[in-house]
């Protein structure tokens, strides 16, 4: 009887021995190899410029405005670029922006999704997009949702997607609230075409009637 | 030779005949006769954006569970390079045949042709869910109704919005007006008047079954089948 509980003793104590030792052994495995990042301590934040102006963090006084006061919230600056692998700031996407932009001048590219707006917007939708499709590919894009194939260079992407948003009104949406934006949209489309017409030759309103 | 040879009456019946047969045939052309309503839609391949709202619509109007449907609109393969793809749309639901396999087959007599409309329908206290039906139709839109345990399909929203002096629910829904619903037997109605002026086609005419479901195509050319 105690030769059997003494070899047990022994196997349980080798056991344990070597549990010790195999977590020991995995954690000195990264410490051999040298990793060295090059940081810049005095490193210039560049949206910091922005943000002087354009507050990053909700403000009871800036936010509610019309340039973006108090709405960064989105992935964009968490996110890098995958094409150059570096972090994306307000000029990524804003492009050059000269003392001149709060004057109204056409260098900071400024996205405008309200495609019934009655003034035309600053920039084409092609020229809006282009910059939103040198990040996001059109095979992606595909795949998430096919309607992102027709309206490609038609519309601009921020007449559906909000660009500094919380949380993206189009992430996770239920298919109906799906169809009813494109209801809303076309259908809009629809009723101004019609009144179009309308204004245009009465004679064919008639016509349709019949 | 008596008057009446066999030659002159055999040639006097025939020249009878081919006259009562003529007559009768202008008779039945004539305008004043009131023809009974023959309905029918056109889907507009070209005017669809696929949006799928006229399949919600039909789902609720008519109550159709989930897993189902009377009506769905098939989406094709993209076609082109981004950024310029596109994609046609295919309206899939009952054809309301005038020659309907559905209605030949029905061994009950749940399967009809309702005469009033042209429209053809399923009278769910008879049908015995046998799914004759569903194997003849040669467009696969019946199925078997999962609460009613009978078959089931697309009746142009006849107990629900007709009834109701409304458009069918599809029609109603339609952002771009891409459906057209009425009567084919009166010339002036809307939909008489666009398959007159659109070139238009219908699948599967070969077989017989004078389909009353009219498509008009999303692009010039050959048809996609």
């Amino acid at each position: 009887m105690n030769s059997v509980l003494k070899k047990m003793m022994t196997v349980a104590a080798i056991a344990g021995a070597m549990m010790l030792t195999l977590p020991a052994a995995a954690q000195t495995a990264p410490d051999n190899k040298l990793s060295y990042e090059p940081t810049l301590e005095n490193q210039r934040n560049p949206n910091e410029y922005c943000a002087k102006c354009h507050k990053l963090d909700a403000n009871d006084e800036q936010s509610g405005g019309d340039l973006h006061f108090g709405k960064f919230h989105g992935l964009h600056l968490s996110k890098t670029n995958p094409s150059t692998g570096k972090p994306i700031t307000c000029v990524s996407c804003h492009g050059n922006i000269s003392e001149d932009h709060r004057r109204g001048a056409k260098d900071v590219m400024r996205f405008d999704g309200n495609i019934f707006s009655d003034e035309p917007p600053m920039y084409s939708v092609q020229e809006q997009n282009k910059v939103c499709f040198s990040c996001h590919q059109p095979e992606k894009l595909r795949e998430k949702l096919w309607a992102h194939d027709v309206h490609a260079m038609k519309l601009p992407c921020a007449s559906c997607h909000t660009l500094h948003p919380e949380k993206d009104k189009m992430k996770g949406i239920a298919p109906k609230e799906q169809v009813k934006l494109c209801v809303d949209c076309h259908g809009e489309q629809q009723k101004r075409k019609a009144q179009q017409l309308k204004t245009e030759d009465p004679a064919t309103e008639q016509k349709d009637k019949k | 030779m008596t008057a009446c040879s066999r030659r002159s009456f055999v040639s006097g019946m025939g020249a009878l005949i081919l006259m009562t047969g003529t007559t009768m045939k202008s008779a039945a052309q004539s305008p004043t006769e009131k023809q009974p309503i023959r309905y029918a839609m056109l889907h507009d391949e070209s005017a669809c954006i696929g949006c799928t709202a006229c399949m919600d619509a039909c789902r609720e109007t008519n109550q159709v569970p989930q897993g189902v449907s009377r009506l769905e609109i098939i989406r094709s393969k993209p076609y082109g390079e981004f950024p310029d793809v596109k994609y046609e749309f295919f309206r899939h639901s009952c054809q309301h045949c005038t020659n309907a396999p559905c209605v030949a087959v029905c061994p009950t007599g749940a399967s009809y042709i309702d005469a009033a409309t042209g429209i053809v329908d399923v009278n769910k206290d008879l049908c015995v869910g046998c799914q004759y039906c569903i194997a003849v139709c040669p467009y696969r839109v019946r199925f078997i109704h999962p609460v009613y345990k009978s078959a089931d399909k697309c009746n142009f929203c006849r107990d629900t919005n007709l009834a109701k002096g409304k458009q069918p629910a599809c029609v109603e829904a339609c952002p771009t007006k891409a459906l057209t619903f009425g009567d084919t037997n009166d010339p002036h109605s809307a939909i008489s008047l666009k398959l007159k002026e659109k070139q238009v086609y219908r699948t599967k005419v070969e077989l017989g079954t004078d389909p009353n479901l009219y498509h008009v195509p999303a692009r010039p050319g050959e048809i996609r089948r």
